[in-house]
């Protein structure tokens, strides 16, 4: 081997390396730049804490005064310990550290995984950006992250049943176990491989590789499941979480805005990979990629939760595709190497640019105000608005007792007081009613909404606290 | 065959696909009947991807090509279903009018089904949780709320009826009775005592009496010779 064939190799080695270090670093700093701990997440540390406390499940509701009290069924109970645990030992940044740490691993691997070769590293690596930047408003530190890298590794674990590789059966077992505590999003990982045997069904015999392999899996991954607290019960509950058209109520699981570019990529790459599947490559394997691709896109146009989800799927569809696309171009070395390089200059600028913010846990939540209601013991009952009462789970501990959050929506607050909350939340005009009714003397709420500008017009309530992010009123006696 | 599919599919659709509130608002899957809407869309995708299995590789790419952009169009804007839909239409009958006799029958039957299944789609009911509004009448609403384990409402149900009453009776138990299952016994007292010394209705005497001995039994009501 001459010595310039062995510099080649060295450089295009050193160039893949760089690339890929400096690919990752940007989906790190991206996805940090975009964490935060929201509502969600301090009640993933406080019900955490209760079950270290309770060397068990809580057997009712300490922290709500309005909510249904022994219909709460704790959800993703591994996570709430795994947070309260690296909250209260580490601190709550080492808590936003090990969220983008399991981000990162997520996209990263999907990139890694769907990218076989330099060139295709490249030209995959805006996508895993785009998986990050669309779950931006939904990113934090909550068990979703690890439902994430849950997907990734259905979706891998799906390709190499496709290609007839086996997997070992311990594996299912195990990540069906572990992902049942972690996150609710493990029915997909029963769901989904038969999702593959329907798609692969419509091949010819001879297209489609065993399908029993995949019912294994599906099987194996209902199995470990079972290991949660609540045992069989848990998968009537997650189902039913899945099912409830409540779900449609939030933002995340409703369609996302179609007329906003970012939104459409996703949808629109589907499609081309569609098209291009059916009019470019053989004809084997399309009728299942093509069934299991409008899954996706229906479920990611009608639900925003699904969008990244559809983007991974799409990640893993396009390698086969750019290889025929991609086939005939060819670049001189010179210019493909300097297309690395430059490209990881400006991925290592970018990192540096996400990782500046130092990162405040408490900038979503309404730290200075919960602090002053505690230390003040104003009067109960306290109004908070939904995703507001996480923290105040955290920060109070269940003293005082607040309205209401988003531990168990199909439980605890199946009495009404979601809607209520709602109802407050959009300003509607029986506000007064609803307070008289929960017997509030402390409102605790978000600065500039329509509640706010009542409470502040209405001689029944006194201002006692406005900061940037929240204001509290008491009710004269 | 390709007028009559089209003839055939918008007819059977039109009436849902022609109710849209706003048209050219996204897609929505939240609002009524837009699921059903979708499901149209995709069946009219996957009856062309069908129809068009014998086509060339460019012929086939111009035609999906050319449809999956009005698909995504109408999920841009729901006016865009009309043009898609036409399109979509004319391409499955114009690709079923060109198969050959040679070709297999399931190609063609698959297509028509997923024509007919397009047309259904629009039909479909929409899944809801059927919610039971509040009744209007206070015992009712009482009950309501009490089922519903929201002792707070139907406290203020059971407060708002008993307020309307001119004298204790009915509204005032039912007031104790939610004092008493949310641990308030002091109040829930005095409500029963109120209902024992001012009640006209012998028979809200006794019960309210019978309550206070339940909460209390050694502790004589105040209306105790």
């Amino acid at each position: 081997m001459t010595g310039a064939v062995v510099g080649h190799r060295r450089a295009d080695e050193f160039t893949s390396t760089l690339l890929t270090l400096a690919g990752l670093s940007a989906i790190a700093s991206l996805a940090w730049y975009h964490m935060a701990i929201t509502g969600d997440g301090f009640w993933y540390i406080a019900t955490g804490r209760l079950i270290l406390e309770h060397h068990g499940l809580p057997p009712e509701d300490p922290f709500c005064f309005a909510t249904v009290k022994q219909a709460w069924t704790l959800v993703s109970a591994g996570s709430q310990v795994l947070f309260a645990v690296v909250a209260d030992r580490l601190g709550l940044r080492a808590l936003m550290i090990l969220s983008t740490l399991v981000e990162l691993l997520a996209v990263g691997w999907l990139w890694l995984a769907s990218s076989r070769g330099r060139g295709f590293r490249l030209v995959l690596l805006p996508l895993a950006l785009l998986f990050v930047q669309l779950d931006a408003e939904d990113l934090s530190a909550r068990g979703q992250i690890f439902g994430d890298l849950g997907f990734v590794w259905l979706l891998l674990a799906m390709q190499r049943l496709r290609h007839g590789q086996a997997i070992h059966w311990l594996q299912p077992l195990i990540v069906g176990a572990l992902w049942v505590n972690l996150h609710l999003s493990f029915l997909l990982a029963i769901a989904v491989p038969g999702l593959f045997v329907g798609a692969l069904l419509l091949e010819s015999r001879k297209d489609r590789p065993l399908l029993p392999p995949f019912v294994r899996f599906s099987l194996l991954v209902l199995a470990g499941s079972l290991l949660n607290p609540y045992g069989y019960r848990y998968w009537i509950h997650a189902v039913r979480c899945a099912l409830d058209p409540v779900a449609g109520t939030f933002d995340l699981f409703q369609s996302p805005d179609l007329q906003a570019p970012l939104w459409m990529l996703a949808p629109a790459l589907a499609l081309a990979i569609l098209v291009a599947r059916n009019a470019i490559l053989p004809r084997a394997g399309a009728s299942a990629d093509t069934a299991i691709l409008l899954v996706f896109l229906c479920a990611a146009v009608c639900s925003r939760r699904y969008v990244t989800q559809l983007l991974a799927v799409e990640m893993l569809m396009l390698t086969p595709l750019l290889k025929e696309l991609l086939a005939p171009m060819r670049l001189g070395r010179a210019r493909a190497i300097g297309i690395h390089l430059g490209s990881s200059f400006l991925l290592l600028v970018a990192t540096w640019w996400g990782f500046r913010d130092p990162k405040d846990p408490l900038q979503h939540v309404p730290a200075q105000a919960a602090e002053l209601v505690r230390h003040q013991a104003l009067p109960d009952n306290v109004m908070n608005p939904y995703h507001w009462g996480g923290y105040l789970a955290y920060a109070w501990r269940g003293h005082p007792k607040y309205f209401i959050d988003g531990r168990d929506i199909f439980g605890l607050v199946a009495n009404g007081i979601l809607e209520d909350s709602a109802s407050l939340r959009a300003g509607a005009p029986d506000w007064q009613r609803i307070l008289d009714a929960y017997e509030i003397n402390t409102v605790l709420w978000e600065r500039g909404a329509p509640l706010d500008y009542y409470l502040a017009h209405s001689a029944a309530w006194q201002e006692a606290h406005r900061d940037q992010l929240a204001v509290v009123y008491v009710r004269r006696k | 065959m390709a007028l009559g599919c089209l003839a055939g599919g918008l007819g059977v659709a039109a009436p849902r696909a022609f109710t849209l509130a706003d048209p050219f608002s996204p897609f929505f899957a939240q609002a009524p009947g837009e699921v059903a809407l979708l499901l149209f869309r995709v069946l009219l995708l996957l009856g062309l991807v069908i129809a068009t299995d014998e086509y060339k590789s460019r012929p086939r790419a111009l035609w999906l090509g050319s449809v999956a952009t009005l698909f995504l169009a109408s999920l841009c804007c729901r006016i865009l279903l009309w043009p898609y839909a036409i399109v979509a239409l004319l391409g499955i009958g114009n690709a079923l009018g060109r198969v050959s006799e040679a070709s297999k029958p399931p190609t063609r039957r698959t297509a028509w089904l997923l024509l007919i299944g397009a047309c259904i789609a629009p039909w479909l009911p929409r899944a809801s949780r059927a919610v039971v509004p509040e009744p209007v009448e206070p015992a009712r609403a009482v009950a309501y709320w009490t089922h519903r384990k929201n002792p707070y409402q139907a406290h203020y149900r059971a407060l708002q009826w008993a307020k309307r009453e001119v004298v204790p009776g009915e509204g005032y138990l039912a007031l104790a009775e939610i004092d008493i299952a949310m641990q308030r016994l002091d109040k829930a007292r005095k409500v029963l005592d109120k209902i024992v010394t001012r009640t006209d209705s012998e028979v809200s005497r006794r019960r309210a009496e019978a309550r206070l001995k339940s909460l209390d039994p050694a502790k004589p009501s105040k209306a105790t010779p």
